[in-house]
């Protein structure tokens, strides 16, 4: 075991630097479209991408859709008008040639992967971790695609599961989000380049955490990865996202999708790291991460788990949902979601009771800081058909300065007498005691904001994998430099 | 007409019900005539009215109300204090003056205090841009006016309000009330209706609560199952002000409550209550929006419902703390206990805050009766609905034991108790029931 | 030995939550006069025998008969079994917001009374009563305007048990671990309340896990439950047997 250790300290040594230091700019040859998007750039997709001809009915039809649709306007956000013309919808890095081994990936590629601290190579077998790396569209790289296949999981680029399992893409694909969803929904199927396929037969329990990694690193590009995971009868996987994005002085636009399908007794555990380039100091810049995450328990007794750590993005709209129709089944929603300078984030889940006995759980722990605005936003809908559902909800919010903004809108419908919801929220600064506390115990003022955000986070925190856990940890400091005193 | 049609044809229509107002009246309404056109007839697509349907009156066809005769049988009144007589919101005599309180109607008070109401007239009800703020405002043909001058002291108002409903009416009631600093006001008021048909009523009311002076309102709303009540009340506080609202909706088709507390002054201190128990088809909606403007000022929403047949019951409160108003304090509570298969509750308690240095939470919870209580008061031999009863009057009594007035405690209690079990009839029973059970509030 | 009819008798009783067989035959005699303690590790299925004999939803009885003073108590709901005279000391007293201890306590106090034909008690009467009880059991006097057992201690909850025993008067009185999460001080003041209330006419049936609440509630009767059966049956040192050797060690020499 070489170690989960040393790698732990490589994670904190590259992660401690100051300011958002995963703003470099790689110098990779990418070939792109022209600006703007209409029919023919989403023929064009399709076509450099050999899909077969469901997959681009499916996109034009979400495209004609998306040509109807406004944006949604209710989040709590100052939204500036996104020309969704002057974006470019396609990038890849060129490939030099086609890859046979990790010897033959672009160095400066790797390179990039290097820096941000995720090994691609089989040194991160020792920590368990499979890895699809997506850089701007393209998937780069699977890793351990043979050892998973042994036990019967697939784990690949969307596109090659396109190629590969059509069956399974074209059952699942949009089942969960459908194209009409919402805006960016639409605009995700219309012109989705990558993303990952994960595949889990009955009763098979992946013996390694998956994990992929977002990075946008071409100008002027939106990113549209598409996720679907999949776990039949009694299987089980845990996902990793991360994501990063160069510092650059304009806006760029993520709008991914994730669907997640647990069958019966089937569990799934999604996890995200969410540092998106979250723009300067003066609110210049930075990524507009608008997602789309949903999941069904569709079979009894089986269990969706979101975690995520939400540090980056100029703007985040995200709402990880979950529909419980499966009886029994169980959905958690576990969130810490920080704010700084001028980042706006409107961001939380849906629970969907259909299923007797269903039960869900939500912890939202938000911290704002700088002129931020930071907004819990969530929706549990008990349906009739839902007897003994339960729900307990917890939303707490953290103010760190007068200029920023804590906003909690808890949603609760219920429509079955036998259920029960049970919803709690607070917001305040971080206690002076606590802090008065530490101080004499001789910690400075920032490590003791330090210490006491990562207890307040702590419940949230330890639902991640260990290491992804330690570099949230990190995360959190970083993004509230500068926010005390 | 269909009450929607007084929506779209509202620019035409006012002049023949405006009565005679001074210009700055005639201007206010005028500009809310054009609102309501331009917004239209409240639609699902609306935030605000999402989980509300409004179907039963949209298309009703209803005649404004007068001045109805025949409705003042019966002392709808306790006690010792002010008494305030209304039909269709118009209170029946112009203008009294009684224990320094002048009160009246509204088009009595543009002719003996102009100043004063153009001073106040409309000031608050922009924080609301709902249209039925602006329908209300287009069509009230009169108002109660209540100014309670410096050096009143204490004070305690009764208003009773009889809404007729022996042929489909709409009506549009409207108050402004101005307690000036360092007075104690309480101010009960009743709405009941009398006949079987439907009604379609709204009431804009706006209250200024000036420096150190306590207001304390409560209301019962006692209808038949076919009528309306869209109220929005307006209640800006002012330094060391204190604001108690108790609100009751016992029986009506749709009651619908919206408070809006502008806490302007620092330290002011507003508490804010409510039970429904919506049965049959009824809709309850409480929505309640309280904003700290100022240093130090606290607020309290405690709610509670419960929701039987195939009732509906929304909770929407919301808790705005403006940039620089730290040391604020704001809570806010909202449980539902759903009795039957059909019943929905849907519970929407907001924050949004903009300064640091704040304490604020909320909780909600939604469920049915406890079971285990249920099964640990049957083990002692209570018999299961008798135990059933003794909860649902103890949740209720969690707000009810919030009213500082015994006496009016008392009455509620009644009401509501009688609510629980079915036994309270709609309109003018109300008064029935205070004969029947001998209850005087100043015995 | 007693002859009278006994005042609780079941015989083979067997129980289930869903598919899950909790009790798997259970036969117990209970004369007026006695104590009895039922000890067991956890789980075996002590609780769930209170619970099913005070009626509790969710438990099935598969097979079996209870009689209580000669009556079927398996066909009464959970208040008729209450007022026939069978009281259960919860292991967790649940918390009832709204409802007062007074309101809750004279609720109870005349739907007994108008099961034995009486009137219902006087305010005066029942004050007096209440004080009385309260005085006896040492409860605290804030808590008689608090909702039931909201904000207690677990010491006042299990005091509160005791106390509403003491108004009630049953004939049969089941205590549910009451010595669970006790110190030794409150472990002996409700000791001390539940032997005052002995009496010819009424028994008790003692559940606990530990041998400790024995010493100041003595059995007539010890009964050793294990896996949904009463294993073993004895005297008062019978415990002190189990004390000694454990749970393990005595089951297998029944076995």
């Amino acid at each position: 075991m070489k170690d989960k250790q040393a790698h732990q300290d490589e994670v904190l040594k590259e992660i401690t630097g100051r300011d958002y230091q995963f703003g470099f700019e790689a110098d990779i040859e990418t070939e792109t479209f022209p600006k703007g998007l209409n029919e023919d750039i989403v023929r064009r997709i399709s076509a450099v991408r050999g899909e077969p001809d469901w997959v681009l009915e499916f996109r034009l039809k979400a495209f004609r859709a998306w040509q109807k649709m406004e944006p949604p306007t209710w989040p709590h956000l100052d939204l500036p008008e996104i020309d969704f013309q002057d974006l470019i919808y396609y990038a890849r890095p060129k490939p030099k040639k086609k890859l046979n081994s990790l010897d033959e990936v672009d160095p400066e590629i790797l390179d990039i992967y290097n820096r941000l601290g995720i090994p691609l190579e089989e040194q991160k077998a020792l920590a368990g971790v499979a890895v699809d790396a997506v850089l701007d569209s393209v998937s780069v790289k699977t890793t351990f695609q043979e050892e998973l296949r042994k036990h019967g999981i697939i784990f690949c680029p969307i596109s090659e599961a396109i190629r590969n399992y059509p069956e399974l893409v074209r059952k699942y694909l949009g089942s969960v989000v459908p194209y009409s969803d919402n805006f960016y929904a639409a605009l995700n199927l219309a012109v989705f380049t990558d993303g990952s396929f994960v595949f889990v037969p009955k009763g098979v329990r992946s013996p390694m955490e998956l994990s992929s990694y977002f990075r946008i690193n071409a100008r002027g590009t939106g990113q549209f990865e598409r996720t679907l995971v999949i776990v039949e009868e009694g299987g089980y996987v845990s996902y990793l996202e991360g994501c990063t994005a160069p510092q650059r002085d304009e806006n760029q636009l993520h709008a991914a999708v994730v669907e997640l399908i647990a069958h019966k007794d089937a569990e799934i555990k999604y996890s995200t790291v969410q540092n998106w380039y979250p723009g300067d100091k003066e609110g210049k810049g930075g990524i507009f991460n608008f997602v789309t995450k949903r999941g069904i328990c569709l079979g009894d007794r089986s269990k969706i788990s979101w975690t995520q750590v939400e540090t980056g993005s100029a703007i985040t709209w995200k709402y990880p949902s979950t529909i419980l129709k499966g009886d029994d089944s169980v959905a958690e929603f576990y969130s810490v979601a920080v704010t700084n300078n001028r980042q706006q984030a409107d961001t939380g889940t849906k629970m969907i009771h259909i299923g007797r006995n269903t039960r869900s759980t939500i912890i939202s722990k938000g911290i704002s800081a700088g002129q931020s605005q930071n907004t819990y936003r969530g929706q549990v809908h008990i349906k009739k058909s839902a007897t003994g559902a339960r729900n307990y909800s917890v939303c707490d919010s953290l103010l760190m300065g007068d200029q920023c903004g804590a906003h909690t809108f808890p949603y609760i419908d219920i429509e079955n007498a036998r259920s029960t919801v049970e919803h709690e929220a607070t917001t305040s600064k971080i206690s002076e005691d606590q802090l008065f506390y530490l101080q004499q115990r001789g910690l400075d003022e920032e490590s003791a904001v330090n210490m006491i955000v990562n207890g307040y986070a702590k419940e949230v925190l330890r639902q991640l994998p260990m290491e992804f856990a330690v570099e949230a940890q990190k995360l959190l400091e970083i993004s509230l430099e500068g926010s005390v005193g | 007409m269909k009450w929607t049609d007084y929506f779209s044809k509202a620019p035409a229509l006012w002049p023949d019900m405006a009565g005679k107002w001074p210009v700055f009246i005639q201007k206010v309404k005028e500009m809310a005539a054009d609102e309501t056109a331009r917004k239209g007839f409240p639609h699902a697509r609306l935030e605000a009215w999402r989980k509300t349907s409004l179907k039963s009156w949209q298309n009703a066809r209803v005649e404004p109300a007068g001045m109805s005769n025949g409705l003042d049988n019966g002392n709808p009144f306790w006690g010792d204090a002010v008494h305030i007589r209304m039909v269709n919101g118009i209170p029946l005599k112009p203008w009294q003056t009684e224990n320094g309180v002048q009160f009246g109607r509204l088009s009595e008070a543009v002719q003996r205090l102009p100043g004063l109401v153009e001073e106040y007239f409309g000031r608050l009800h922009a924080m609301s841009d709902d249209v039925v703020t602006d329908f209300n405002t287009t069509y009230f043909s009169d108002g109660l006016f209540v100014y309670v001058p410096a050096g009143t002291g204490s004070v305690r108002l009764e208003w009773a309000n009889a809404i007729d409903a022996r042929k489909a009416y709409m009506w549009n009631g409207r108050m402004l009330v101005i307690v000036e600093p360092d007075n104690r006001v309480e101010m009960t008021g009743l709405d009941f209706s009398e006949g079987k048909a439907l009604s379609a009523g709204t009431r804009v009311v706006e209250i200024f609560v000036k420096e150190n002076a306590v207001f304390r309102s409560y209301g019962w709303q006692q209808f038949n199952d076919v009528s309306a009540l869209i109220a929005h009340q307006f209640i800006s506080a002012s330094e060391n002000a204190r604001v108690d609202v108790f609100n009751f909706p016992l029986n009506g088709g749709l009651l619908r409550e919206e408070i809006w507390a502008d806490i302007t002054g620092s330290k002011a201190r507003v508490n804010l209550h409510g039970f429904y128990a919506p049965t049959g088809r009824q809709q309850t909606d409480e929505r309640i929006f309280v904003a700290h403007g100022a240093v130090g000022s606290y607020s309290h929403q405690q709610y509670k419902g419960l929701i039987d047949g195939h009732a509906k019951a929304l909770f929407n409160g919301r808790i705005l703390v403006r940039p620089g108003a730290q040391q604020t304090n704001a809570y806010q509570k909202n449980d539902n206990i759903l009795l039957s298969d059909d019943a929905r509750a849907h519970s929407q308690p907001f924050l949004e805050i903009y300064a640091d240095d704040v304490s604020c939470s909320h909780g909600s919870t939604t469920g049915s009766l406890d079971a285990e209580a249920l099964f640990y008061m049957q083990q002692r031999g209570i018999s299961h609905k008798a135990a059933r009863r003794l909860m649902l009057y103890g949740f209720a009594d969690e707000v009810i034991g919030q009213i500082p007035d015994e006496h009016l405690q008392k009455f509620t209690r009644r009401l509501v108790r009688a609510k629980i079990d079915g036994a309270l009839r709609p309109g003018m029973d109300i008064l029935a029931l205070n004969k029947e059970q001998n209850l005087s509030l100043t015995e | 030995m007693n002859k009278q009819t006994p005042l609780l008798e079941i015989k083979d009783l067997h129980a289930a939550i869903g598919d899950k067989e909790i009790l798997k035959g259970v036969d117990l005699r209970i004369f007026p006069g006695e104590v009895h303690a039922i000890m067991g590790p956890n789980g075996t299925g002590k609780s769930t025998l209170a619970y099913v004999l005070a009626g509790r939803e969710g438990y099935e009885v598969t097979r079996g008969e209870v009689l209580f003073n000669g009556k079927n108590l398996l066909e009464m709901s959970p208040d008729e079994r209450a007022l026939e005279g069978l009281f259960l000391s919860f292991q967790y007293p649940v918390e009832i917001p709204g409802v007062s201890m007074t309101n809750f306590m004279k609720a109870a106090i005349d739907a007994k009374r108008k099961y034995h034909g009486q009137e219902p008690i006087k305010p005066g009467e029942f004050l007096r009563l209440y004080r009385e009880k309260q005085d006896m059991i040492g409860l605290p006097e804030r808590i008689r305007n608090r909702a039931v057992n909201e904000g207690f201690s677990g010491g006042e909850k299990k005091r509160n048990e005791i106390f509403q025993l003491a108004m009630l008067e049953p004939l049969l009185a089941i205590l549910d671990e009451t010595d669970s999460g006790l110190d030794i001080d409150a472990l002996r003041a409700v000791a001390e309340g539940v032997n005052r209330l002995r009496r010819p006419d009424n028994a008790f049936l003692v559940i606990t896990h530990y041998q400790r609440l024995l010493n100041h509630i003595v059995p007539d009767y010890v009964h050793i439950m294990h896996d949904g059966r009463i294993v073993r049956s004895g005297d008062k040192d019978l415990a002190l047997e189990l004390e000694e050797k454990g749970y393990r060690q005595l089951a297998r020499q029944n076995a």
